[in-house]
Protein backbone atom coordinates (compact mmCIF):
# COMPACT_ATOMS: atom_id res chain seq x y z
CA UNK A 1 0.00 0.00 0.00
CA UNK A 2 1.52 3.38 -1.08
CA UNK A 3 1.87 6.02 2.00
CA UNK A 4 -1.29 8.05 1.68
CA UNK A 5 0.59 11.02 3.75
CA UNK A 6 3.97 13.07 3.54
CA UNK A 7 5.33 16.24 5.00
CA UNK A 8 7.51 17.84 2.45
CA UNK A 9 9.39 20.79 3.39
CA UNK A 10 8.22 24.50 2.64
CA UNK A 11 10.54 24.56 -0.84
CA UNK A 12 8.15 21.72 -2.23
CA UNK A 13 5.26 23.11 -0.81
CA UNK A 14 6.36 26.37 -3.08
CA UNK A 15 7.14 24.84 -6.25
CA UNK A 16 3.45 22.88 -6.01
CA UNK A 17 2.12 25.97 -5.05
CA UNK A 18 0.12 24.15 -2.02
CA UNK A 19 1.37 25.76 0.80
CA UNK A 20 -1.84 28.03 0.78
CA UNK A 21 -3.72 25.06 0.51
CA UNK A 22 -1.88 22.87 3.30
CA UNK A 23 -1.84 22.37 6.69
CA UNK A 24 1.77 23.43 7.99
CA UNK A 25 4.14 25.96 7.86
CA UNK A 26 7.60 27.47 7.15
CA UNK A 27 9.51 25.47 9.74
CA UNK A 28 7.47 21.90 10.28
CA UNK A 29 7.17 21.66 6.70
CA UNK A 30 3.23 21.14 4.81
CA UNK A 31 1.11 17.73 5.34
CA UNK A 32 1.04 16.47 1.38
CA UNK A 33 -0.91 13.50 -0.04
CA UNK A 34 0.55 11.34 -2.30
CA UNK A 35 -1.71 12.84 -4.91
CA UNK A 36 -0.49 16.12 -4.25
CA UNK A 37 3.34 14.49 -4.78
CA UNK A 38 1.80 12.47 -7.83
CA UNK A 39 3.51 15.05 -10.51
CA UNK A 40 6.61 15.88 -8.78
CA UNK A 41 7.55 12.55 -7.63
CA UNK A 42 7.64 10.62 -4.64
CA UNK A 43 11.42 9.44 -4.42
CA UNK A 44 12.27 13.38 -5.67
CA UNK A 45 10.21 14.85 -2.87
CA UNK A 46 11.77 12.02 -0.13
CA UNK A 47 15.23 12.66 -1.40
CA UNK A 48 14.57 16.46 -0.74
CA UNK A 49 13.52 16.03 2.29
CA UNK A 50 10.21 14.75 2.31
CA UNK A 51 8.88 11.97 4.77
CA UNK A 52 6.27 10.17 5.12
CA UNK A 53 3.88 9.65 8.16
CA UNK A 54 0.89 7.77 9.27
CA UNK A 55 -2.89 8.51 8.94
CA UNK A 56 -2.39 9.23 13.05
CA UNK A 57 0.46 10.76 12.49
CA UNK A 58 -1.16 13.39 9.70
CA UNK A 59 -4.05 14.30 11.84
CA UNK A 60 -1.90 14.63 14.71
CA UNK A 61 0.04 17.08 12.43
CA UNK A 62 -3.13 18.69 11.21
CA UNK A 63 -4.52 19.38 14.49
CA UNK A 64 -1.85 21.71 15.33
CA UNK A 65 -3.72 24.22 12.39
CA UNK A 66 -6.88 23.77 12.64
CA UNK B 1 -45.04 64.78 -44.68
CA UNK B 2 -42.86 63.73 -42.10
CA UNK B 3 -40.27 61.25 -42.94
CA UNK B 4 -39.65 58.82 -40.31
CA UNK B 5 -36.20 57.05 -40.61
CA UNK B 6 -35.82 53.58 -38.33
CA UNK B 7 -32.63 53.75 -36.99
CA UNK B 8 -30.56 50.52 -35.96
CA UNK B 9 -28.66 49.76 -33.26
CA UNK B 10 -25.79 47.39 -33.65
CA UNK B 11 -24.13 46.10 -30.68
CA UNK B 12 -20.60 44.77 -30.38
CA UNK B 13 -19.65 41.22 -31.09
CA UNK B 14 -20.52 39.08 -28.47
CA UNK B 15 -17.80 38.01 -26.37
CA UNK B 16 -15.99 34.60 -26.26
CA UNK B 17 -15.94 33.42 -22.83
CA UNK B 18 -14.19 30.49 -21.28
CA UNK B 19 -15.33 28.99 -18.27
CA UNK B 20 -13.99 25.94 -16.50
CA UNK B 21 -13.53 24.75 -12.86
CA UNK B 22 -10.66 23.27 -11.92
CA UNK B 23 -10.96 20.58 -9.52
CA UNK B 24 -7.08 21.24 -7.62
CA UNK B 25 -5.69 18.78 -4.98
CA UNK B 26 -8.01 16.47 -5.10
CA UNK B 27 -11.20 15.02 -6.78
CA UNK B 28 -15.04 15.03 -6.25
CA UNK B 29 -14.94 11.35 -5.09
CA UNK B 30 -13.71 10.00 -2.58
CA UNK B 31 -13.18 6.68 -1.17
CA UNK B 32 -13.61 5.07 2.12
CA UNK B 33 -11.44 2.24 3.63
CA UNK B 34 -13.84 0.11 5.47
CA UNK B 35 -11.19 -1.63 7.44
CA UNK B 36 -8.81 0.73 8.49
CA UNK B 37 -11.51 3.36 8.80
CA UNK B 38 -9.93 6.04 6.78
CA UNK B 39 -10.69 8.45 4.06
CA UNK B 40 -8.87 8.23 0.83
CA UNK B 41 -7.88 11.09 0.69
CA UNK B 42 -8.82 12.43 3.88
CA UNK B 43 -10.33 16.47 3.10
CA UNK B 44 -9.96 17.21 6.92
CA UNK B 45 -6.70 16.70 6.32
CA UNK B 46 -5.62 17.69 2.84
CA UNK B 47 -8.54 19.64 1.80
CA UNK B 48 -9.87 19.44 -1.87
CA UNK B 49 -10.05 23.13 -4.05
CA UNK B 50 -12.54 24.10 -6.69
CA UNK B 51 -11.29 27.15 -8.57
CA UNK B 52 -13.67 29.22 -10.98
CA UNK B 53 -12.08 30.12 -13.57
CA UNK B 54 -13.70 32.77 -16.27
CA UNK B 55 -11.99 34.47 -19.21
CA UNK B 56 -12.89 36.56 -22.37
CA UNK B 57 -11.63 37.46 -25.47
CA UNK B 58 -12.90 40.34 -27.24
CA UNK B 59 -12.55 40.48 -30.85
CA UNK B 60 -13.71 44.06 -31.32
CA UNK B 61 -10.73 45.39 -29.05
CA UNK B 62 -13.40 47.52 -26.71
CA UNK B 63 -11.92 45.09 -23.30
CA UNK B 64 -8.73 43.79 -22.65
CA UNK B 65 -8.77 39.77 -23.02
CA UNK B 66 -7.85 38.12 -20.09
CA UNK B 67 -9.26 36.80 -16.78
CA UNK B 68 -12.12 37.80 -15.49
CA UNK B 69 -12.98 35.58 -12.55
CA UNK B 70 -12.70 38.83 -10.19
CA UNK B 71 -15.25 40.41 -11.82
CA UNK B 72 -18.24 37.66 -11.71
CA UNK B 73 -20.91 38.82 -10.10
CA UNK B 74 -23.75 37.06 -8.18
CA UNK B 75 -21.39 34.05 -7.51
CA UNK B 76 -22.88 31.76 -5.32
CA UNK B 77 -21.79 28.10 -3.91
CA UNK B 78 -24.19 25.28 -3.07
CA UNK B 79 -22.61 22.38 -1.60
CA UNK B 80 -25.18 19.58 -0.76
CA UNK B 81 -23.80 16.53 0.89
CA UNK B 82 -24.08 14.66 4.11
CA UNK B 83 -21.13 15.01 6.83
CA UNK B 84 -21.72 13.03 9.68
CA UNK B 85 -25.29 13.07 8.67
CA UNK B 86 -25.77 16.82 8.60
CA UNK B 87 -25.72 19.49 5.72
CA UNK B 88 -22.04 20.46 5.59
CA UNK B 89 -21.45 24.04 7.80
CA UNK B 90 -20.09 27.21 5.54
CA UNK B 91 -17.31 28.44 7.14
CA UNK B 92 -16.28 24.86 8.66
CA UNK B 93 -16.81 22.14 5.97
CA UNK B 94 -16.38 24.84 3.46
CA UNK B 95 -14.46 28.09 2.39
CA UNK B 96 -15.19 30.46 -0.11
CA UNK B 97 -12.36 32.86 -1.36
CA UNK B 98 -14.77 35.81 -2.20
CA UNK B 99 -11.42 37.30 -3.88
CA UNK B 100 -10.63 34.56 -6.60
CA UNK B 101 -14.20 32.84 -5.82
CA UNK B 102 -12.49 29.24 -4.77
CA UNK B 103 -13.77 26.93 -2.73
CA UNK B 104 -11.97 24.97 -0.08
CA UNK B 105 -13.74 21.44 0.61
CA UNK B 106 -12.92 20.34 4.31
CA UNK B 107 -15.37 17.76 4.83
CA UNK B 108 -15.47 13.55 4.06
CA UNK B 109 -18.54 12.62 2.36
CA UNK B 110 -20.81 10.46 4.91
CA UNK B 111 -19.47 6.76 2.89
CA UNK B 112 -21.65 5.70 0.45
CA UNK B 113 -23.73 8.74 0.02
CA UNK B 114 -23.46 11.22 -2.61
CA UNK B 115 -24.00 14.87 -2.84
CA UNK B 116 -23.71 18.30 -5.26
CA UNK B 117 -21.50 20.96 -5.51
CA UNK B 118 -22.97 24.14 -7.82
CA UNK B 119 -21.12 27.27 -8.78
CA UNK B 120 -23.30 29.84 -10.56
CA UNK B 121 -22.11 32.92 -11.78
CA UNK B 122 -22.60 36.51 -13.82
CA UNK B 123 -20.98 38.77 -15.83
CA UNK B 124 -21.56 41.46 -17.51
CA UNK B 125 -20.84 42.35 -20.71
CA UNK B 126 -20.84 46.49 -20.22
CA UNK B 127 -20.70 46.80 -24.18
CA UNK B 128 -23.63 44.97 -24.87
CA UNK B 129 -25.49 45.30 -21.47
CA UNK B 130 -25.82 41.84 -21.44
CA UNK B 131 -25.95 39.44 -18.08
CA UNK B 132 -24.31 36.16 -19.03
CA UNK B 133 -25.19 33.41 -16.71
CA UNK B 134 -22.33 30.76 -16.03
CA UNK B 135 -23.32 27.54 -14.21
CA UNK B 136 -21.43 24.61 -12.80
CA UNK B 137 -22.21 21.86 -11.12
CA UNK B 138 -20.30 18.54 -10.08
CA UNK B 139 -21.23 15.29 -8.00
CA UNK B 140 -19.44 14.42 -4.84
CA UNK B 141 -19.38 10.87 -3.89
CA UNK B 142 -17.90 8.85 -1.18
CA UNK B 143 -17.63 4.88 -1.76
CA UNK B 144 -16.78 2.42 0.83
CA UNK B 145 -13.91 0.18 -0.31
CA UNK B 146 -13.59 -3.26 1.34
CA UNK B 147 -10.94 -5.68 -0.39
CA UNK B 148 -10.79 -8.30 1.79
CA UNK B 149 -7.85 -10.00 1.62
CA UNK B 150 -7.58 -11.82 5.34
CA UNK B 151 -5.06 -13.52 6.83
CA UNK B 152 -4.69 -14.54 10.33
CA UNK B 153 -0.51 -13.85 11.02
CA UNK B 154 1.13 -15.51 13.90
CA UNK B 155 5.00 -15.86 14.20
CA UNK B 156 4.60 -18.24 17.14
CA UNK B 157 5.31 -22.14 15.81
CA UNK B 158 2.02 -24.02 15.30
CA UNK B 159 4.30 -26.44 17.93
CA UNK B 160 5.99 -25.74 21.17
CA UNK B 161 7.76 -28.19 22.93
CA UNK B 162 7.61 -27.03 26.89
CA UNK B 163 10.40 -27.98 28.56
CA UNK B 164 9.78 -28.16 32.09
CA UNK B 165 13.31 -27.12 33.47
CA UNK B 166 13.00 -23.86 31.30
CA UNK B 167 9.97 -22.44 32.64
CA UNK B 168 8.01 -19.80 30.68
CA UNK B 169 5.12 -19.19 33.81
CA UNK B 170 2.56 -17.25 31.97
CA UNK B 171 3.37 -16.69 28.31
CA UNK B 172 1.02 -15.25 25.34
CA UNK B 173 0.47 -16.39 21.78
CA UNK B 174 -0.43 -13.58 20.12
CA UNK B 175 -1.72 -13.60 16.51
CA UNK B 176 -3.15 -10.95 14.38
CA UNK B 177 -5.68 -10.20 11.75
CA UNK B 178 -4.53 -8.84 8.34
CA UNK B 179 -6.21 -7.71 5.39
CA UNK B 180 -3.04 -7.45 2.78
CA UNK B 181 -0.37 -6.29 4.80
CA UNK B 182 -2.17 -4.07 6.91
CA UNK B 183 -3.19 -4.93 10.23
CA UNK B 184 -7.35 -4.92 11.00
CA UNK B 185 -8.20 -2.75 13.82
CA UNK B 186 -8.86 -5.01 16.87
CA UNK B 187 -12.80 -2.91 16.95
CA UNK B 188 -13.23 -4.42 13.54
CA UNK B 189 -12.09 -8.01 14.41
CA UNK B 190 -13.25 -10.56 15.84
CA UNK B 191 -10.97 -13.50 17.94
CA UNK B 192 -12.06 -16.32 19.39
CA UNK B 193 -9.94 -19.08 20.67
CA UNK B 194 -10.75 -23.08 21.39
CA UNK B 195 -9.11 -26.05 22.75
CA UNK B 196 -9.33 -29.82 20.85
CA UNK B 197 -10.47 -32.17 23.69
CA UNK B 198 -12.29 -35.59 22.78
CA UNK B 199 -12.18 -35.50 18.98
CA UNK B 200 -13.72 -32.26 19.15
CA UNK B 201 -13.18 -28.44 19.60
CA UNK B 202 -14.90 -26.99 22.15
CA UNK B 203 -14.86 -23.58 24.34
CA UNK B 204 -12.58 -22.80 27.08
CA UNK B 205 -13.29 -22.31 30.19
CA UNK B 206 -12.17 -21.46 33.78
CA UNK B 207 -11.93 -25.09 34.75
CA UNK B 208 -9.10 -24.99 32.36
CA UNK B 209 -6.31 -24.78 34.69
CA UNK B 210 -3.87 -23.99 32.10
CA UNK B 211 -5.80 -20.81 31.12
CA UNK B 212 -5.32 -17.60 32.09
CA UNK B 213 -6.72 -14.88 29.97
CA UNK B 214 -7.52 -13.97 26.54
CA UNK B 215 -9.59 -16.27 24.88
CA UNK B 216 -11.68 -13.67 23.36
CA UNK B 217 -8.89 -11.64 22.02
CA UNK B 218 -6.15 -11.86 19.86
CA UNK B 219 -3.32 -13.00 22.81
CA UNK B 220 -4.36 -15.74 24.65
CA UNK B 221 -2.50 -16.10 28.26
CA UNK B 222 -1.59 -19.38 29.11
CA UNK B 223 0.33 -20.90 32.31
CA UNK B 224 2.83 -23.89 31.28
CA UNK B 225 3.17 -25.63 35.20
CA UNK B 226 -0.98 -26.77 33.66
CA UNK B 227 -0.03 -27.83 29.89
CA UNK B 228 0.57 -31.56 29.41
CA UNK B 229 -0.73 -31.47 26.11
CA UNK B 230 -2.93 -28.88 24.75
CA UNK B 231 -4.25 -27.73 21.53
CA UNK B 232 -5.49 -24.33 20.62
CA UNK B 233 -6.75 -22.97 18.06
CA UNK B 234 -7.82 -19.12 17.34
CA UNK B 235 -10.89 -18.43 15.15
CA UNK B 236 -10.78 -14.90 13.44
CA UNK B 237 -12.73 -12.41 11.10
CA UNK B 238 -13.39 -9.44 10.43
CA UNK B 239 -16.44 -7.91 12.22
CA UNK B 240 -18.88 -7.59 9.37
CA UNK B 241 -17.45 -10.83 7.18
CA UNK B 242 -17.52 -13.76 8.74
CA UNK B 243 -16.87 -15.40 5.16
CA UNK B 244 -13.54 -14.05 5.98
CA UNK B 245 -12.73 -16.51 8.73
CA UNK B 246 -9.35 -17.69 9.35
CA UNK B 247 -8.06 -20.35 11.74
CA UNK B 248 -4.89 -21.65 13.31
CA UNK B 249 -3.86 -23.89 15.35
CA UNK B 250 -1.00 -24.49 17.80
CA UNK B 251 -0.29 -27.66 20.13
CA UNK B 252 1.18 -27.22 23.48
CA UNK B 253 3.46 -30.14 24.58
CA UNK B 254 5.10 -30.75 27.75
CA UNK B 255 8.48 -32.22 26.23
CA UNK B 256 11.79 -33.69 27.63
CA UNK B 257 13.62 -34.19 24.93
CA UNK B 258 16.69 -36.56 25.17
CA UNK B 259 18.15 -36.67 29.17
CA UNK B 260 19.85 -39.63 30.87
CA UNK B 261 19.86 -40.38 34.24
CA UNK B 262 23.32 -40.72 36.52
CA UNK B 263 24.01 -41.86 39.51
CA UNK B 264 27.01 -41.58 41.70
CA UNK B 265 27.72 -42.99 44.77
CA UNK B 266 29.76 -40.49 46.61
CA UNK B 267 30.04 -42.40 50.42
CA UNK B 268 30.67 -45.93 51.21
CA UNK B 269 31.26 -47.00 47.56
CA UNK B 270 33.96 -49.19 49.51
CA UNK B 271 33.37 -50.60 52.34
CA UNK B 272 35.85 -50.21 55.00
CA UNK B 273 35.84 -51.15 58.92
CA UNK B 274 35.07 -47.71 59.68
CA UNK B 275 32.46 -46.98 57.00
CA UNK B 276 29.22 -45.87 58.32
CA UNK B 277 27.25 -45.55 55.47
CA UNK B 278 27.03 -45.56 51.95
CA UNK B 279 25.34 -42.23 49.64
CA UNK B 280 24.17 -41.85 46.25
CA UNK B 281 23.47 -38.73 44.73
CA UNK B 282 21.16 -38.99 41.44
CA UNK B 283 21.12 -36.38 38.63
CA UNK B 284 20.15 -35.98 35.29
CA UNK B 285 21.85 -34.99 32.23
CA UNK B 286 20.43 -33.18 29.12
CA UNK B 287 21.91 -33.79 25.86
CA UNK B 288 24.56 -31.32 25.95
CA UNK B 289 25.61 -32.11 29.27
CA UNK B 290 24.50 -30.04 31.44
CA UNK B 291 22.95 -30.95 34.73
CA UNK B 292 18.94 -30.35 35.40
CA UNK B 293 18.83 -28.31 38.76
CA UNK B 294 16.13 -29.38 40.89
CA UNK B 295 15.81 -32.50 39.02
CA UNK B 296 12.97 -33.94 41.16
CA UNK B 297 10.92 -31.26 40.49
CA UNK B 298 10.27 -32.36 36.87
CA UNK B 299 11.50 -35.94 37.38
CA UNK B 300 10.14 -38.36 39.82
CA UNK B 301 13.56 -40.22 41.15
CA UNK B 302 14.13 -43.29 43.23
CA UNK B 303 17.02 -44.10 44.74
CA UNK B 304 17.22 -48.24 45.08
CA UNK B 305 19.78 -50.19 46.88
CA UNK B 306 21.22 -53.63 46.29
CA UNK B 307 23.09 -55.95 48.92
CA UNK B 308 24.29 -58.02 45.57
CA UNK B 309 22.23 -60.38 46.80
CA UNK B 310 19.78 -59.27 43.67
CA UNK B 311 17.20 -57.77 45.97
CA UNK B 312 16.60 -54.05 45.56
CA UNK B 313 15.44 -51.77 48.35
CA UNK B 314 13.75 -48.26 48.48
CA UNK B 315 15.76 -46.03 49.78
CA UNK B 316 14.79 -42.34 49.03
CA UNK B 317 12.79 -40.29 46.51
CA UNK B 318 14.71 -37.49 45.39
CA UNK B 319 18.27 -36.99 44.54
CA UNK B 320 20.04 -38.43 47.75
CA UNK B 321 19.44 -41.81 49.07
CA UNK B 322 21.43 -43.02 51.87
CA UNK B 323 21.79 -46.40 53.85
CA UNK B 324 23.27 -47.00 57.45
CA UNK B 325 25.69 -49.77 57.32
CA UNK B 326 23.31 -52.29 58.83
CA UNK B 327 21.90 -52.83 55.64
CA UNK B 328 25.34 -53.26 54.05
CA UNK B 329 25.69 -56.83 52.88
CA UNK B 330 26.38 -59.52 55.71
CA UNK B 331 28.45 -61.23 53.49
CA UNK B 332 31.74 -59.31 53.04
CA UNK B 333 32.02 -61.16 49.59
CA UNK B 334 29.16 -59.39 47.82
CA UNK B 335 28.98 -56.05 46.52
CA UNK B 336 26.48 -53.21 47.29
CA UNK B 337 25.25 -50.84 44.63
CA UNK B 338 22.51 -48.19 44.07
CA UNK B 339 20.30 -47.61 41.39
CA UNK B 340 18.01 -45.02 40.30
CA UNK B 341 14.76 -45.05 38.78
CA UNK B 342 13.81 -41.20 37.17
CA UNK B 343 10.65 -41.07 35.18
CA UNK B 344 9.01 -38.48 33.92
CA UNK B 345 6.41 -35.81 35.81
CA UNK B 346 3.33 -34.89 33.91
CA UNK B 347 2.45 -31.70 34.44
CA UNK B 348 0.37 -30.09 37.34
CA UNK B 349 -3.24 -31.85 36.89
CA UNK B 350 -6.66 -31.49 38.75
CA UNK B 351 -6.94 -34.27 40.82
CA UNK B 352 -10.41 -35.33 40.68
CA UNK B 353 -13.27 -37.04 42.47
CA UNK B 354 -15.97 -39.18 40.78
CA UNK B 355 -15.46 -37.21 38.00
CA UNK B 356 -15.32 -33.96 39.65
CA UNK B 357 -12.68 -31.57 40.75
CA UNK B 358 -11.23 -31.92 44.12
CA UNK B 359 -11.02 -28.45 46.11
CA UNK B 360 -9.93 -27.18 49.34
CA UNK B 361 -10.98 -23.31 49.83
CA UNK B 362 -12.27 -22.71 46.17
CA UNK B 363 -8.81 -24.24 44.89
CA UNK B 364 -8.45 -26.74 42.33
CA UNK B 365 -6.09 -29.28 43.96
CA UNK B 366 -3.48 -30.17 41.71
CA UNK B 367 -0.71 -32.72 41.16
CA UNK B 368 1.95 -34.13 39.41
CA UNK B 369 2.30 -37.94 38.70
CA UNK B 370 5.02 -39.99 36.78
CA UNK B 371 3.74 -40.75 33.33
CA UNK B 372 5.58 -44.57 33.47
CA UNK B 373 4.57 -47.21 35.60
CA UNK B 374 7.16 -48.01 38.55
CA UNK B 375 9.28 -50.97 37.11
CA UNK B 376 11.28 -52.67 39.63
Amino acid sequence: MIPMYYIIPAAIAKKLAIAEYRYGNETDGYLANCGDLAGYGIEQAISEGAREITAAEAVKFAHKYI
Amino acid sequence: MKKVTEGHIIKPTPLETMFSMKELYGTLSQKYDAINGLYIADRTLTPFVLKPEFSVSDITGMIPNGDYTAQLINCVWTVKCKVKGNAPVAGKDYVINEKTWELTLKCNLDPDTSGEISFSADFIDSRRGDVLKRYWRGELSCLSETQWRVSLRTEWPQRTNLIPWKNRGVFSIPVQLMNGDQKLPDSSSVYKWQVFENEKWREIDNMDLWYREGKNVKAISVEQKYIQSVTLRCMAWPKDNTLELQVVAFLLKRYYGYYEDDLNIIEGAYIFPETGRAVAEASVITRNGGHIANAEQYFDIEILYSRGDGQWWHVAHGTRGEVTRSMFPIDSTMTHSFAEQTRELTAEIPITVDGSYLLIDGQVITGQFPIIDRDI
